[in-house]
Formats: structure tokens, C-alpha cells, sequence
């Protein structure tokens, strides 16, 4: 084992994590301790990110300028990004009991901002997946029942090939619109519906809707071992064999 | 031309000037001034403003989307018009719409910046009346508080360090660190990082117990969650996705457009991803964009009750 | 409710259905260490929309710029990190410049920072030119509010990142416009590409306000965001996607198809066999979990 820096570095950092691995025991002293200072070196350089960051170059140099050095022009200073100060610390109000109100007006800002970007964004955003989810359900062709396998094809084939709607394409773009239109059923008509065919689109919608879960639950687990295989890598791998076994 | 990049206006002075920080002064003491004078506002006053500020802060992104804007090839050579000024009304309005949108960015980022910030007085104030107290468990928060003061100091010092002294580019490099480099790397990534990626992971642990013992096929619901999620986790696993893809290559044809070549685990994979899950999720989310466009109509007329506007 | 009499010995059902969780803690520990020290090939077929990343990254003209998104942090590196990694061995063997804005966490700067600084120098370890910042990277630093950033990027980058200043190589601060990155960039589309690397909601507000504008959009998400992110991939409003662990063994497999003989695998190929083990392990768990419910109501029936 060599002492130096990495390896103080790296066994700090396998201390903390144990530390915050023995919740899963139960919570104790050492578990707090290290969720203690992680959180204050959180706070803390969040207080450092958000000046050096944003704040220095977004609003202070702005508000006052620079001068002309080493190739670089210099920039007029404007004002009046003062007032953003004194707009920015109303949000602080929220903690006093009696002036809260004020720090609605910072949030209405940006509340009222989002919200006047969804007149469009909402349309960028769906619009194109509504034209994709428009899809040919009756075939053009019988000629084969699935898309015809071949070796290597030459440009004019792929375009004949995705010109055609095959019978297997039309079945799969028709179970696409029915679940599309199943789950929505069920999202839009959260009411009592009396009609038989929304109540049973509706119950179908419930069940595919499970297919989507289950492709979110799998995802997730992956996601989530991951970064424990991560952990595990960096304790046995990084920590253990690289700097203290020296391997 | 309220938000032209000019040297001298109204709106602008010389950097470093005497005129300049006595507006910068005034535009605060102005600032505190109006916010002082709002404690005073009676209570059907407040709601009025803020639905004011409210609906003028969308207003913007509306007109931004609805006004005619500048035709292009007006801005040639920094002057908008071959006649230096709109023709009309509509164009002038036009004009200053997309001049101020860096402004108005400028401003959305830096009032952010300052409401990010109520986390962190937020943290400061729950522990330090513990601290100071002496409430249970002081001795955490003193150690907060310690660990919070270390990092905004070597933060700054290596932030200065690294961007503001002659030969900053070489202390990229860890064989050019000094002390406060190496302080800044065992307090960001030796220690902060290191836990940040050890709190998500804990999330592994309570998955597997929670699918141990919730993960039941009790309803039809249950039992299509629990396969697809199996089909999704066998698809992940290249070793099964692999062995089950060359059990099925060796059917005759499989390989040559014959139909049981779509039984690969990963043919079967695509056909549910491409035509069940993915227009699933796609309702899902429709569902959710209809309720945040109707959400977002309600918060800028201020429909919304308990939203910003209530007072 | 009757409370279970604990004179009575446990069922065979009940047993399966309750075992200790530390016992299921260690034996996930286990499974996720162990094959750690193994070396165990795993073949892999990328998907498709990795494939379509890797072909739109690989297909860029050299000393072109591409702007990238750099939403996470170490939390998520075990996914974002090696998407990220990537990522930029690509853009440094292709000789692409990129700068890096964050959106959505305040940290997420001096982690890119510090990533790229390594991989340069792990490049240039194994015969590679690597990146030199500010010639070829530049860092534009936090904007805390993704919705209007995005919004003035598409209406005008130089307005978005003007005010942003980067280290030059002789260690003073310049405009990042003025960098051999940025000097040519007067619009959205003089960036050949925007990735976003990222495990938040920023993907959502990119793609609101990015797509369709002509600017080619690919993401590196976490698995979490894998399928709702997969939807704009089949709407084609992404021009590729690589989600999760799978995507970052399917962009080193890619990698190592096209740069022969360079250090092409990190993290994908180093947790991608021990991410079997877990996920078998979850499966098991689940079927034990089942059975001693089965055989639990067949008991009492």
C-alpha cells in the first residue's frame, strides 16, 4: 500500500459511504455524522456554484461592466440589473409568517414566464408525436404477410419496401393506435362513463398502461443497480485492490 | 432601443463610473424602498399585484409567440430597417419583443439563481437555532456548519485561483496543484461526490426488498406488470438476449426472413417496445401535457387557488 | 386482525416470504462485488437508436462544433458517467469541439470539467491528442433556469453565452465567444450537434424548445428516463438515444467496432456482467416472493 493523497482521498471516501450504507441496519450516530457533512458540504458549495457560476458573470458583470484589458473590449455597466436584487431577496420572505405573500411576487415571475412558454412548447413537444402516432391500419399490399427478407438491398428496394404497408405492419400499427387511444381513454374519461365502448376501452387502457410500467420498473432497476454496482466498484476495485492491496 | 447594446444611455454608463454605482445605489435603495412599501399594501392589494406581475411575466412569452416578429434580413449590418427606424406600431412592438429576450433570460436565470438560495438560508436557519440552542443534537449541526464553512472557503480560494492569478490554465492539471487544489478535490470529489453517489445507490437495497415482498401477482394488473418488467430485464441481460437469440437462428430460416426469426427475444423485445410501451408511455404523457397546458393557463391568469397569487 | 401466534411454527410459504432483509442486503452485495473481479465476456447487439447516436456522432466533419448538455452528476455516474465518457472520447477522436453548459444542478460544471481534464490525459497516456481547453473546449458554466436558456439558445446563442468567459491557455479569463470554439457560432444551427447528458427533466425542456429547429438532438439519459425519453426517438425528434447501463456498453461496442486499438471500454464493459447477477437476483426474489404466496393460500385452502 502506497500513502499518498489518492489513496487518503479514496479511504475518506470509503469511510463516508459505509457511513451512509449503515442506515440500511438502522439509523445511528455514525449515519448521521456523515449525512451531516454531506449535506454542509452540499450547502456549502451551492453557496460557492451559485456566484461563481451564474450570478458572478450573469449579474454582476453585467451590472457593472468592465473595461477594456488584454484584447478584450469592455462592456458598458446596466444598472438596472440592480433591481434584481432587491426582487430576488422578496422570495426570503417566505420564511416570515406575517410577510409571506411577498415572496409570491419573485415566484410569480417565474411562474408567470413558464407558463406564458406553454402556448408553444406544448405543441413542439406533441406535435410531431401525434403526426407519428398517425399510422396507416389497412394494408396496401398482400403480396406477403410480413415484410419480405432481403440480402442487401439497393436503395430503390428500401424505398419500394417502405412504401409498402405489409399485413404484419397493419396489425402492429393498429394494436399501436388502440393502446394510444386505450390509455388516454382512460386518463381523459376519469369520470363515470356509462358508454360501454369508452368503459371498455377504458379497462383495456388500465391493462396496457401496466405495459408501460413494467418497461419504467425494469428501466429503473437497471438504473438503480447500477449505480450501486458503481459503489461496489469503487470500494472493492478502485479503493481495495488498486491503492491498498497495490494490485 | 431600450435594450440595444449601446455604450452610453439611460440604461448604460462607463464601467467603473461615479454615475454608474450612484444608479446601481439608487436602482437598490428604490428596490428595498418598494418592498418596504409593500409591507404596508392592504390585503386586496397584494393579490392584485401579484396576478399583475404574474400575468405581465407570461404576457411576454405570449407575444413573443403571437406578435408578428421582425422580418429577417432587417438586421443587416447591425441597423434594423434601411430607413433606421419601424415603419409602425406592430414592428416597433415586434422589435423590442426580440431585443428584450436576452433581458428577460437574463433575468428568469439570476432571479432563480436568488430562489435556489432559499434552500441553502433555509438549512442555515433550521441549524443554526439548533446550534445556538443548544437543541438535541447540536453537535450535528455544529459539524454542518463546519463542514459548510470549509468547503465555501476552499471553493472561493480555488475558484481564484484557478481563474484569476498569472498561469490559472496550468492548475487544470493535478501535477500542478497546490494545497488549495487538493483541499478543493478531497472535499468536492473525495468526499461530497463520493456521498452523492452513495445516497442514490442506497435506493438499490430498498427496490430488491420492496419487489420481494409488494411484487405480488394478486390481479390481471399485476400479472402483466410483473412480464412486461421480466421481458424488459431479460432484454438488459445480453447473455440470455444472446443464448435465446442463437436458440432461435438455428430454426430453419430464421436467419433468412422466415417468420421465426420474429420470435428472437430481441425481435419480441422491439415489437412490444415499438408498439405497447412506447404508445403507452406516449398516452401517459399526452395526459400530462393536456393537465400542464390547462396548469399553465390557470397559473398566468392566476385561476389557480393557493397558487402564487394567493394572498 | 388476529396477530399470528408465535408459538407456531412457520409455514413453508410464510418462511419464503419473509426472509430477513439484511440477509437480502448481503446477498445483493454479493452479487453486485463478486463479479466485479471477474473478467466475463458478455456479447452485445447495440440497439438501434444507439446505433443512430454513434452513426450522427461518428458522421461529423472534423473541427466542427457541437454544444453538450452536461446535466449530472456523480450521483448517476454509474450510467451518465460512462455515457458521458463516451461521448467525449468521440468528440476528442474526432477532433470536434464542444462546449458545455449545465441546466439543472449547480455542481454538475466542475464535475464535466474535471471528467474531461481526465479523459484528455488518459488519451493522451495511450497516443491520443486529447482536448486543450479553451482551443477546443470551453466550460459556459450554470444557467438555473433550463427553460428560458434553451429558449435563447434557439433564438440566438450569442446572446445565451455571452456573458459567459472561459481560462485561456495563457491562464487569463477571455469572452467564450471569442475561443476558436465559439468565434464562428452566430446561430443554432453553426452547431452541428446538441447532446444532452443527463438524468433530470431537462431532456423534456430541451427537446420543447430545441427540436425541430434544424438542430440535430441526441440524449444520453439515465435508465429511469430510458422509455419516456425513447418516445420522442420514435417521433423523431431525437436523431438518436442511448439510455441507461445497456447504452453505455452499446456506445463502447460501437466505439470499439470503428477505433481499433484505442481504450474504447470503460464503465459499460467493467458493470455489465455484474448487472446480470443483480438482475437475476431480483428475478429469483420475486419467485420466491410468489411461490411461498402460492403455496401460503394453498395451505390455508
Amino acid at each position: 500500500m502506497v500513502l499518498n493523497y489518492d489513496t487518503l482521498k479514496l479511504t475518506l471516501g470509503v469511510i463516508a459511504t459505509i457511513g451512509l450504507y449503515s442506515v440500511l441496519y438502522r439509523e445511528n450516530k455514525f449515519y448521521r455524522f456523515w449525512e451531516h457533512i454531506f449535506l454542509g458540504l452540499a450547502v456549502g458549495y451551492a453557496i460557492v456554484a451559485l456566484w461563481t457560476e451564474t450570478l458572478k458573470e450573469s449579474w454582476w458583470d453585467k451590472m457593472v461592466g468592465s473595461v477594456p484589458t488584454g484584447g478584450e473590449a469592455g462592456n458598458p455597466g446596466y444598472w438596472a440589473y440592480a433591481l434584481l436584487l432587491p426582487i430576488g431577496l422578496m422570495g426570503y420572505f417566505v420564511f416570515s409568517r406575517k410577510h409571506n405573500w411577498i415572496s409570491r411576487v419573485p415566484i410569480g415571475i417565474i411562474l408567470g414566464l413558464w407558463a406564458g412558454q406553454q402556448v408553444q412548447v406544448w405543441w413542439n413537444r406533441y406535435g410531431p408525436q401525434i403526426s407519428s402516432s398517425i399510422r396507416p391500419l389497412l394494408p396496401n399490399t398482400t403480396s406477403s404477410f410480413t415484410v419480405p427478407y432481403i440480402q442487401n438491398p439497393s436503395s430503390g428496394q428500401l424505398e419500394q419496401l417502405r412504401a409498402q404497408v405489409y399485413p404484419s405492419q397493419a396489425i402492429s400499427n393498429i394494436v399501436f393506435v388502440f393502446t394510444l387511444l386505450s390509455v388516454i381513454a382512460y386518463f381523459l374519461f376519469s369520470f363515470e362513463a356509462k358508454n360501454r365502448l369508452v368503459k371498455s376501452m377504458s379497462l383495456s387502457g388500465r391493462w396496457l398502461l401496466m405495459v408501460g410500467f413494467g418497461a419504467i420498473f425494469g428501466s429503473t432497476v437497471m438504473m438503480r443497480f447500477s449505480l450501486l454496482i458503481d459503489q461496489m466498484y469503487f470500494i472493492w476495485m478502485e479503493w481495495l485492490t488498486h491503492h491498498i492491496l497495490g494490485r | 432601443m431600450l435594450f440595444a447594446q449601446v455604450e452610453k444611455t439611460f440604461w448604460a454608463e462607463g464601467s467603473g463610473s461615479s454615475a454608474l454605482w450612484l444608479k446601481i445605489l439608487m436602482a437598490v435603495v428604490v428596490g428595498f424602498g418598494l418592498t418596504f412599501a409593500m409591507l404596508k399594501l392592504p390585503a386586496r392589494g397584494r393579490r392584485t399585484l401579484v396576478v399583475g406581475i404574474t400575468f405581465l411575466a407570461g404576457l411576454y412569452w405570449v407575444l413573443y409567440y403571437l406578435w408578428p416578429q421582425p422580418l429577417p434580413g432587417r438586421l443587416a449590418n447591425g441597423s434594423p430597417l434601411p430607413h433606421g427606424q419601424p415603419r409602425d406600431l406592430v414592428e416597433s412592438v415586434g422589435f423590442w419583443i426580440k431585443d428584450a429576450q436576452p433581458v428577460v433570460s437574463d433575468f428568469a436565470n439570476i432571479l432563480s439563481s436568488f430562489l435556489l438560495g432559499l434552500g441553502v438560508f433555509s438549512i442555515i436557519r433550521i441549524h443554526g437555532r439548533k446550534l445556538f440552542r443548544r437543541q438535541p443534537d447540536w453537535g450535528f449541526s455544529a459539524v454542518l456548519f463546519l463542514a459548510m464553512i470549509a468547503m465555501v472557503i476552499v471553493g472561493y480560494v480555488n475558484y481564484y485561483q484557478t481563474r484569476y492569478t498569472p498561469g490559472s490554465s496550468k492548475l487544470e492539471l493535478p501535477s500542478n496543484w497546490g494545497s488549495w487544489q487538493f483541499a478543493n478535490d478531497l472535499l468536492f470529489n473525495g468526499l461530497l461526490q463520493q456521498m452523492d453517489a452513495a445516497m442514490f445507490s442506497v435506493i438499490a437495497f430498498y427496490i430488491l426488498s420492496a419487489a420481494y415482498r409488494a411484487f405480488r401477482i394478486r390481479s390481471v394488473e399485476a400479472t402483466i406488470l410483473l412480464s412486461t418488467a421480466l421481458i424488459v430485464i431479460f432484454s438488459l441481460m445480453g447473455i440470455v438476449a444472446y443464448e435465446w437469440n442463437n436458440a432461435v437462428a438455428h430454426i430453419p430460416g430464421a436467419t433468412t426472413g422466415g417468420i421465426a426469426g420474429n420470435f428472437s427475444l430481441t425481435e419480441i423485445y422491439k415489437w412490444i417496445n415499438q408498439n405497447v410501451q412506447t404508445p403507452a408511455i406516449r398516452g401517459i404523457d399526452f395526459g400530462v401535457g393536456i393537465g400542464a397546458l390547462a396548469m399553465g393557463l390557470r397559473l398566468w391568469l392566476s385561476l389557480e387557488r393557493g397558487g402564487a397569487s394567493a394572498a | 386482525m388476529a396477530t399470528p401466534d408465535p408459538t407456531t411454527p412457520k409455514s413453508l410459504g410464510e418462511k419464503l416470504q419473509s426472509l430477513p432483509r439484511g440477509i437480502l442486503y448481503l446477498i445483493l452485495v454479493i452479487c453486485t462485488s463478486v463479479p466485479l473481479f471477474f473478467n466475463i465476456p458478455v456479447p452485445n447487439e447495440p440497439t438501434q437508436a444507439a446505433k443512430d447516436l454513434f452513426n450522427a456522432l461518428n458522421s461529423l466533419p472534423a473541427g466542427s462544433t457541437v454544444l453538450v448538455g452536461s446535466d449530472w452528476t456523480v450521483s448517476t455516474r454509474g450510467e451518465t458517467g460512462g455515457e458521458f465518457d463516451a461521448l467525449i472520447r468521440i468528440l476528442m477522436r474526432k477532433g470536434i469541439k464542444f462546449a458545455v453548459y449545465t441546466t439543472a444542478d449547480p455542481q454538475a460544471p466542475e464535475v464535466a470539467r474535471d471528467e474531461i481534464v481526465m479523459l484528455s490525459e488518459d488519451e493522451k497516456k495511450h497516443g491520443g491528442k486529447g482536448v486543450e481547453r479553451w482551443n477546443d473546449w470551453v466550460s459556459l458554466g450554470f444557467f438555473p433556469n433550463a427553460e428560458a436558456t434553451a429558449n435563447l439558445i434557439a433564438a440566438d446563442p450569442t446572446k445565451a453565452f455571452g456573458s459567459k468567459k472561459d481560462v485561456k491557455p495563457d491562464g487569463t479569463l477571455g469572452s467564450a465567444l471569442s475561443s476558436p470554439v465559439l468565434k464562428d457560432i452566430k446561430t443554432l444551427t453553426d452547431f452541428k450537434m446538441l447532446i444532452l447528458v443527463t438524468g433530470t427533466q431537462t431532456s423534456t425542456v430541451t427537446i420543447e424548445r430545441l427540436s425541430g429547429k434544424g438542430l440535430p438532438l441526441g440524449m444520453m439519459v439515465t435508465g429511469v428516463m430510458g422509455p419516456e425519453t425513447a418516445v420522442y426517438y420514435d417521433s423523431r425528434q431525437l436523431n438518436g438515444l442511448c439510455a441507461g447501463l445497456k447504452g453505455v456498453y452499446d456506445m463502447e461496442t460501437l466505439m470499439d467496432g470503428t477505433f481499433k486499438g484505442q481504450v474504447n471500454f470503460g464503465r459499460g464493459k467493467l458493470y455489465y456482467p455484474t448487472l446480470h447477477f443483480a438482475l437475476a437476483l431480483l428475478i429469483v426474489a420475486v419467485i420466491v416472493g410468489n411461490v411461498g404466496m402460492m403455496i401460503s393460500r394453498k395451505g390455508k385452502a
